[in-house]
């Protein structure tokens, strides 16, 4: 008996909605976790999925595509990999592989919630795939991170960072539980799968996957590229729940939602994206810089995905995000290679001669500006005054990043805050758009202590190990710099 | 001798980013400022020249602050922001 083709039973297959008998609709789907705009479930039943995938297909695909990436391991000899690898890349697996396994393990509730709470069978069905990919992603970048952990502590992070308060998880759970784990399953989806996915996974797993092939690190590109092929298809939940948004009049609400999360997550993904490919990637290696491959994926190509729905550019855009995809970043880096102890990996600084003139010529006038401030870094390290190339104050962050509030050091010095006075607490942010999601909803985010709120509070342990026994980070666990200062050699034979 | 409990974030000028400091409530605004350069220039600012006179002021205001105006005296909230600038 032939098989029927999926396309003559699928779209009955999945229209698993029914009329309720035993409760009440509101009770099955309360509004607060299913839907608050109160779109129609008839509309709902119309959310029509770009990519139609059958459990029997996927599991098949996926299979496959777990061989491959697997087999790209078992055929390379990762140890002896890490032992040559520059000390930039091992700084880059070392972060990436404490950050992200346990947002992808968050992201598997997220979408099993919008298994759960979804009206429309259709997300329902392709957020059930979601909850697999994301148990996958997880299972494969611990799996391929604990590889190295006879090598490094850092990699110990890819299952401790979750349970700890460390300074930049807390960053990231802030961002993450904001976008994907606080809200209903419609806003939700448009933010996780929109926003952070269509938006910005591209970054981390397209741009860092060519890096790593350019590389040679076949198996991480391998590793990426599997996930991000999971992500291209489940991400696609986010466009038909904006059309039917604004079929039913609530344009205004998916743009607000799209505004909050594009910003959230493009801190978080220049933050961490923008130093791996801008710093920590090998010169040699490095072809394209962070700021053209964020105006090539998101400038360009998620702009574009954007208007074809009908939906604006954020009211941002063009006055703080475009600037700051040459800034906010390279700001950062300098605070994360001061700050080094207190972060699992052994940052570099990434900004020998040779670099620098490559960062001069991507970011003309780097060397008048976050230059100015290494130039003072790296006479430190010559003169083998190391202690001082860690700052005695700590660093302040912004309430809604969790990031250093930061701007243009140097000679075109500016860094500016906005802040909020509220319940007799003073809150600061490193923008106006930070200013502004705060201000949209402050109940939701008042109250929360970052990690310098809760230093200053007394909430970290008495005495100079503290702050790092509070982040569960025991002596060991803390970075050093990842080239033991060679990166100022450069600077040395220059002056002799 | 006072514990510094005070905190107060510091926008030094040439500074990439913000800072956290201490002091003691009965601190001058020019012992906030020479703490600051203590623990700034040198570190993550460039040496300034000799001779350089610096100036607090609140975040983004213009009017400069006294020397001698005591911090329990300023009406500083807990994490107010001074820009920290070359006079």
């Amino acid at each position: 008996m032939g098989l029927l083709k999926n396309s003559d039973w699928y779209d009955i297959a999945r229209q698993t909605n029914w009329t309720p008998s035993y409760v009440k609709e509101e009770e099955l789907f309360p509004r607060e976790f299913s839907d608050p705009y109160d779109i129609p479930v008839s509309e709902w039943e119309k959310f029509d999925e770009p990519y139609k995938v059958t459990y029997r297909d996927y599991v098949q695909t996926q299979r496959e595509k777990d061989v491959g990436a697997y087999s790209v391991k078992a055929a390379l000899s990762r140890g002896e990999f890490y032992d040559k690898a520059a000390p930039g890349w091992k700084a880059l697996l070392q972060m990436h592989f404490g950050a992200i396994p346990f947002v992808e393990y968050g992201s598997v509730s997220a979408f099993a919630r919008m298994t759960r709470f979804g009206k429309g069978p259709g997300m329902r069905n392709m957020a059930n795939f979601g909850s697999l990919d994301e148990v996958r992603h997880t299972q494969i970048q611990m799996y391929f991170g604990y590889e190295f952990v006879n090598q490094h502590r850092a990699f110990d992070w890819a299952q401790k960072a979750p349970n700890t308060d460390n300074w930049i998880v807390i960053s990231e759970r802030h961002t993450f539980d904001d976008v994907e784990h606080t809200r209903d399953a419609v806003s939700a989806a448009i933010m996780t799968n929109f926003s952070f996915e269509q938006g910005f996974t591209n970054l981390q797993f397209i741009a860092l996957s060519a890096d790593a092939k350019r590389y040679g690190d076949y198996s991480f590109s391998a590793m990426l590229q599997t996930v991000q092929s999971d992500e291209a298809r489940h991400s696609q939940i986010g466009e038909p729940l904006i059309e039917i948004m604004i079929r039913n009049g609530k344009k205004a609400e998916a743009q607000r939602l799209i505004d909050i999360s594009f910003w959230r997550v493009w801190k978080q993904f220049s933050a961490l994206s923008g130093i791996c490919i801008d710093y920590y990637t090998p010169l040699d290696r490095r072809e394209t810089s962070f700021k053209e491959f964020v105006h090539e994926f998101v400038a360009t190509q998620f702009l574009r995905n954007l208007q074809a729905l009908g939906l604006e550019k954020p009211w941002y855009w063009d006055e703080h995000f475009l600037p700051d995809i040459e800034i906010f970043h390279h700001a950062q880096q300098i605070g994360i290679y001061l700050y080094r102890p207190t972060e699992w990996w052994d940052p570099i600084a990434g900004v020998s001669p040779a670099e620098r003139d490559w960062l001069e010529k991507k970011y003309p006038g780097w060397n008048d500006t976050y230059g100015e401030v290494w130039d003072v870094i790296a006479e430190n390290v010559l003169k083998g005054r190391h202690e001082k190339t860690i700052p005695q104050p700590l660093p302040m962050l912004c309430n809604m990043t969790g990031f250093e509030l930061t701007g243009v050091g140097g000679k075109k010095w500016n860094v500016k805050e906005c802040t909020v006075d509220l319940d007799g607490r003073r809150y600061h942010f490193g923008s106006p758009v930070d200013k502004w999601i705060f201000e949209l909803e402050p109940n939701r985010y008042k109250g929360q202590l970052g990690f310098i709120d809760r230093i200053v509070a007394g909430m970290t342990p008495a005495g100079a190990d503290g702050v790092f026994e509070y982040m569960g980070m025991s002596p060991e666990d803390r970075g050093v710099c990842g080239d033991n200062y060679r990166w100022a050699d450069g600077y040395r034979r220059a002056a002799e | 001798m006072q514990t510094a409990n005070f905190p107060l974030v510091i926008n030094f000028e040439g500074d990439y980013g913000m800072k956290v400091i201490m002091v003691n409530a009965g601190s001058t605004i020019k012992e906030v400022i020479q703490t600051a350069a203590d623990q700034l220039v040198g570190v993550v600012v460039k040496p300034l020249p000799k001779g350089t006179v610096l100036k607090a002021r609140r975040h983004g205001s213009e009017e400069t602050l006294p020397s001698d105006l005591k911090v329990a005296d300023a009406g500083f909230v807990k994490m107010e922001t001074l820009d920290i600038v070359r006079a």
